[in-house]
């Protein structure tokens, strides 16, 4: 290869010099490189091999378009598979590796794909195993390793992440030519502007051909604008893509604050995900160039024509010594001017139009050898780099020799957002583009987006767009006019679209989609065999799915369906554009959420405290609970063992502090109360409490808890903690929804109110110690008093099934609460308990909890609660609870107890015998805490009449079963004589 | 990601929001059986414009009624519910 | 370099929630007559004799009590609310954060929703929105403070959050 740095020239920065590995290999370039220029610059030209036959590539493009070039960078977590090397810019220790290949990238063993390509056409593996799906397993294995292009990195990313939301009058897309001039007006009228630009520089187009714009250079204009628009207050964000465009013109950006692979500053994050939500959206994205389909188009020497010129003009590289220029379309003859100005042999330049009278076309035949309805046929060459290219001219077929030959197909306008917005397309039947067409949100498009090739015109436009932009906003139109330009060779490129290969071409080596090695061949196999919608080719022959999304490749595939089809290409139609426009990092997309704080986290008040017993932590929800505080040598069993026997025996004392808690005030609160509980209310007495559970509105249990009458007018409700946040949404409903009459208040109190359960024989004694109340409440009743300075409200209510005591205070207050309670308790010789412990205790109570009996199937009568409803049925679920499914209990899943000798296993299937039709399932088991043997609670059909009948507690993916006795569900003191004092 | 103007806090992004239910779903406290299986399990499920109701929770936690078109998320109408402003 | 924003948990102050349930227009009067100044409307807060009172939902208030006894201010309320709603203390329910520097609307555009850098979100001004997840209030105070009141059981992350980001903040952006 002959790619090598020119001696001066670019945008580099050849004062310093940037070190970078490459294949285990040392190089330099400069600041201001890719690392493809970079690898030009010292001539390396084989940089990677493709997926499926192995093919070598090199480089074809300068920008995010490239489909060959893929590079593995970075190392440990902060690796990155399929970085286009065109997209990535030099910094020091850059650590990059090629993709693809064993043992090398000179050396290939998978090269030996591409002998068998005959073979593994598209579609190929769908066809190979039809009928045989025992071999899939096999070569499965053989295939995984094949195919796929980079490894994905196995360690933790070691990096943050960040978000940010951004609002504006008028967000620019892209800052070429348009975007810059669509910036200046938008922002000249005063409106809120953000400009956000993919590359590291602004300037776009404007980097690659020189121009003089307002008199000056386009460097300098460039430069200006930037203080312009930061003098303006204009948010411009560089190195950031556009990558989705939302509902209601919310566009996310991607935001690099530091390249693949590169370690950030301390403190700073790698990346950061823009969410802007603007008024206006001006996309000046540009165009992208098309390759042109011959034999052997993938060939490293192969090039985009225009990405020639960046290399030459913003990177001083020349991609080769003799060239040869194909295209159907003015703009690629800049490309031969560049190159020789470069010193570069222009060996031919294959033009497939008629001669035309066009400036630069004349200009370009008086001094090279122009040939006219020419094309290019086949490009010649190996491993080592492109030798020659064979011609199909007018006089006949021709070889030309070279070491480079750049092409230009004609140009795609980079409408993926405007089509992400649920915008339309218009087709140019003579260029062969599609432009944007109509914008179903506030988007516009400008630039060479909207299919424009002439700099003049193209300012003009960009300038209009975003003065028309900050205008539909109310703000006066730009002052001033805009940027004028002048150019060597003005005027438009008169593209002519060059879709198809000459006649003749091998279509087996004409590559369409270079990144998943589909040939025309492939696409014209797809059709043959019936999959003639543009969908079904681009999944039968993966045309498009790579990770370029298709950039180069689609309008060609497209043009190639169409012309079997014989229907203009717009009637075949076109995939869907989805985001994001180019890859983004999963880091960019998780920011904060990663890890610990993949999920949010809510601390209970007394959490620190629970942290310095070290405790076995259980999420409920959200929350961060104790399941048990373990001893020395105590396992998760033994601990819960002994948490609950203590509560049985003599006294324990637990956290509920994360109990959905609400106060409800007024008048009518009572009134509300009884629409929103099955139970009565009114009744209660101040002072008084008692059980309640709530129905959704079709009649099924939702949630259960407590109500208690604090005051003549003022309610305190209880209920689950997973259910919390869905009881406040409820309560709410009801209130404003379905009763707005009602003269009452709900507090959300979950967070006010702290809560310590103490139960026990003992918990009487210890609470009248700590409160100094001469009378202590009897069970289902209410009393004020203070513990340890702090006011507490005492609540006589147990779910543990001994004499206990909820003690609620402000939870800011709570902690000296918690620790009087701690020291008294184990001065009497009781323990802390967690909920595993408090598991076993309701168990035998029978008390139906939130997620386990109650799962949201169950009506009032299958959990036995039925003679609690309130009769005069004025709540929520009441209509439904009539309906006739529900007038019959047979075939129900009804609550039940279980017994058994040995350990009951959880969330296992009731059955006859093992294997079985499932009847049933036990919802919570745990062992008896002051006996042998295990209990269960358990949903079982028809449940009531089967009493006395043994089953089998059966868990196929487990492997355990047990037998099980069909009994009452409360297995300990059901008459509750342990709550009379 | 919706934008939904809020009738007392502006326009919010509708992850503050929280969507309850279709309008019509409104099942009142006293209705018949036959009108509860109905309002709750035959919706006409529009692939259009209707009525939704939705609670500003992150925001005012107020209880609000729009008018969303179900295939483009046109917001063409936000009320509140009630007179407590 | 701008100011970077710093913030630190304030100290527990007694709060207390106003609800009604219709007679707007009557303790609003009744407010006025009390206190001197109007209750603010959607999105607004004032202070007026010791107490920060920052309009919460329609016909709901929170009000922080900078200066003066929790109980006689809870009673104070309760007359004012008369028979048109009821006053509830929830001191615990949620933690505050006072957030100061002239870059704290940067600051809270991270991981956030909301346009915390238009100037028309001004003092006097107040909003719920979501961070990362979290429900939090903003309160500004003045145009180089502002309040932020989260659930307490969410606080000690929204701060880890808030430090972590403004090491890395990127204050001209």
């Amino acid at each position: 290869m002959t790619s090598a740095r020119l001696p001066a020239g670019g945008l580099i920065n050849r004062t310093r010099t940037i070190s970078f590995t490459f294949d285990g290999q040392r190089y330099e370039g400069h600041p201001g490189d890719s690392l493809a220029s970079a690898l030009l610059a010292n001539g390396v030209g084989l940089v990677g091999r493709s997926f499926k036959y192995h093919r070598p590539r090199g480089v074809l493009a300068a920008g995010v378009e490239e489909p060959s070039a893929l590079v593995g960078v970075g190392v440990g977590g902060r690796f990155e598979p399929n970085t286009r090397a065109t997209d990535l810019f030099l910094y020091e220790g850059l650590i990059a590796q090629s993709q693809n290949r064993w043992p090398s990238l000179a050396f290939d063993v998978g090269a030996v794909l591409g002998l068998f390509s005959r073979f593994i056409p598209a579609g190929f593996y769908y066809k190979a195993f039809l009928g045989k799906p025992g071999l899939w397993k096999v070569y499965e294995h053989f295939i995984r390793h094949a195919a796929g292009l980079g490894k994905p990195p196995v360690a933790a990313d070691p990096d943050s992440f960040d978000h940010r939301a951004a609002f504006c009058d008028v967000l620019v897309v892209g800052a070429g030519s348009a975007g810059l001039a669509a910036a200046l007006a938008a922002s000249a009228t005063g409106a809120r502007v953000i400009l956000a630009e993919q590359d590291t520089r602004l300037g776009g187009g404007l980097l690659r051909d020189p121009a003089e714009i307002d008199g000056a250079p386009a460097a300098d204009w460039i430069e200006g604008a930037k203080a312009t628009l930061a003098a303006r207050g204009v948010r411009v964000l560089t190195r950031t893509t556009a990558v989705g465009y939302w509902d209601h013109d919310l566009v996310t950006l991607s935001e690099k604050l530091t390249e693949p692979g590169q370690v950030p500053a301390p403190g700073e994050p790698a990346q950061r995900l823009w969410r802007v939500r603007a008024q206006r959206v001006v996309l000046a994205t540009g165009a992208i160039e098309r390759p042109l389909p011959f034999a052997d188009n993938d060939r490293p020497g192969v090039m985009l024509a225009q990405a020639v010129r960046t290399y030459v003009a913003r990177y001083g590289v020349t991609p080769g010594h003799r060239a040869v220029i194909a295209a159907g379309n003015d703009d690629a003859y800049r490309t031969a001017f560049a190159l020789a100005e470069a010193g570069c042999e222009i060996a031919a330049v294959l033009d497939s139009r008629p001669p035309s009278d066009s400036p630069i076309v004349r200009a370009a035949a008086e001094r090279f050898d122009v040939r006219f309805q020419a094309q290019a046929a086949r490009a010649i060459g190996g491993a080592g780099g492109l030798t020659g290219v064979e011609a199909r001219t007018e006089a006949g077929a021709l070889t030309l020799t070279c070491d480079l030959l750049a092409v230009s197909g004609g140009f795609s306008p980079v409408a993926h957002l405007h089509m992400q917005a649920g915008g339309t397309l218009s087709w140019d039947e003579a260029t062969g583009a599609f432009t944007p067409d109509q914008a179903r949100q506030n988007q516009s498009t400008t630039g060479s987006a909207s299919g424009l090739d002439d700099l003049a015109e193209i300012l003009a436009e960009g300038w209009a767009a975003g003065g028309a932009a900050a205008h539909g906003l109310g703000k006066p139109l730009p002052k001033g006019g805009p940027p004028q330009a002048a150019e060597a060779f003005p005027g438009s490129s008169n593209s002519v679209a060059a879709l198809a290969p000459p006649p003749g071409t091998d279509l087996k080596h004409t590559f369409v989609d270079f990144q998943n090695d589909v040939t025309l061949a492939d696409v014209d196999l797809a059709w043959q065999e019936g999959y003639r919608s543009v969908e079904h080719l681009k999944r039968y022959t993966t045309l498009g799915m790579a990770t370029d999304q298709g950039k180069t490749s689609n309008i060609i595939g497209l043009a190639r369906l169409a012309s079997h089809e014989g229907r203009p290409v717009p009637e075949v139609g076109l995939t869907t554009f989805r985001p994001p426009y180019t890859p983004v990092t999963l880091g960019a997309l998780a920011g904060h959420a990663t890890g610990f704080h993949s999920a949010p986290l809510r601390r209970p008040a007394l959490y620190d405290l629970h942290a310095a017993r070290d405790p076995i932590w259980q999420p409920v929800g959200y929350w961060m609970r104790p399941r048990a505080y373990p001893l020395a040598g105590e396992n998760l069993h033994a601990a819960s063992i002994r948490e609950a026997r203590a509560v049985r025996e003599t006294v324990g004392w637990i956290d509920v502090s994360t109990l959905g808690k609400f106060e409800i005030a007024g008048p009518d609160a009572a009134a509300l109360l009884e629409r929103v509980c099955a139970t009565t209310v009114g009744k209660l007495a101040v002072g008084r409490g008692r059980y309640t559970f709530m129905l959704r509105e079709d009649g099924l249990v939702m949630d259960d808890g407590t109500v208690w009458r604090i005051g003549p007018d003022r309610y305190l409700l209880t209920s689950s903690t997973g259910g919390a946040d869905r009881m406040a949404h409820h309560l709410a409903y009801v209130r404003q929804v379905l009763a707005p009459q009602l003269k009452v208040a709900i507090a959300n109190v979950q967070e006010h109110w702290a809560g310590i359960a103490v139960a026990g024989p003992r918990a009487k004694a210890l609470v009248a110690e700590l409160t100094g109340l001469a009378e202590i409440p009897r069970h289902m009743s209410v009393a004020r008093g203070v513990i340890a300075g702090t006011p507490v409200l005492i609540l006589a209510a147990s779910y543990s099934g001994e004499r206990a005591f909820e003690i609620y205070a402000a939870s800011q207050e709570i902690a000296p609460v918690w620790t009087a309670i701690d020291a008294a308790g184990q001065a009497l010789g009781g323990h802390p308990y967690g909920i595993e412990a408090l598991e076993f205790l309701r168990i035998e109570k029978g008390h139906v909890v939130v997620g386990g009996e109650i799962d949201g199937r169950s009506t009032p009568q299958d959990l036995g609660l039925h003679r609690m409803l309130n009769p005069a049925r004025p709540f929520v679920g009441a209509p439904a609870l009539q309906r006739p499914a529900f007038q019959s209990q047979a075939g129900r899943l009804q609550l039940i107890g279980l017994e058994s000798e040995g350990s009951i296993p959880e969330g296992s299937m009731l059955v006859r015998h093992a294997p079985g039709e499932p009847e049933g399932h036990v919802t919570a088991a745990s062992p008896r805490v002051l006996a042998q043997g295990s209990v269960a609670l358990a949903l079982l059909r028809d449940g009531r009449d089967r009493m006395g009948e043994t089953l089998i507690a059966w868990s196929p993916t487990r492997g355990v079963s047990a037998k099980v006795r069909v009994v009452e569900p409360v297995f300990y003191d059901p008459e509750g004589a342990r709550y009379r004092d | 990601m919706l934008r939904i103007v809020c009738p007392h806090c502006g326009p919010r992004a509708q992850v503050e929001f929280v969507f309850d239910r279709a309008l019509d779903a409104i099942l009142p406290l006293d209705a018949s059986p036959a009108e509860a299986v109905s309002r709750l399990y035959e919706r006409d499920n529009p692939r259009g414009w209707s009525w939704e109701l939705w609670r500003h929770t992150a925001g005012c936690g107020a209880w609000l009624k729009l008018h969303r078109h179900s295939v483009t998320h046109e917001i063409d109408a936000v009320q509140t519910i009630g007179d407590l402003a | 370099m701008t100011d970077a924003p710093r913030f630190k948990a304030a100290p527990a102050e007694p709060l207390l929630r106003l609800e009604l349930w219709g007679g707007l227009a009557e303790t609003s009067a009744r407010f006025t007559s009390a206190f001197g100044a109007v209750l603010p409307g959607p999105g607004q807060a004032i202070t007026v004799s010791g107490l920060r009172v920052i309009w919460r939902e329609p016909g709901a208030w929170m009000i922080r009590v900078e200066t003066g006894e929790r109980g006689a201010t809870l009673d104070r309320l309760m007359e004012i609310a008369g028979a048109d709603g009821a006053v509830t203390d929830i001191s615990g329910a949620a933690t505050r954060c006072v957030l100061t520097g002239g870059d704290w609307r940067v600051l809270l555009t991270h991981g956030g929703v909301f346009d915390a850098e238009d100037p028309a979100f001004a003092p006097g001004c107040v909003a719920g929105t979501v961070i990362e997840h979290m429900a939090v209030r903003f309160d500004v105070i003045t145009e180089t403070r502002v309040d932020a009141y989260v659930a307490p059981s969410y606080a000690v992350d929204l701060f880890a959050y808030w430090t972590s980001v403004a090491r890395g903040l990127d204050v001209t952006g």
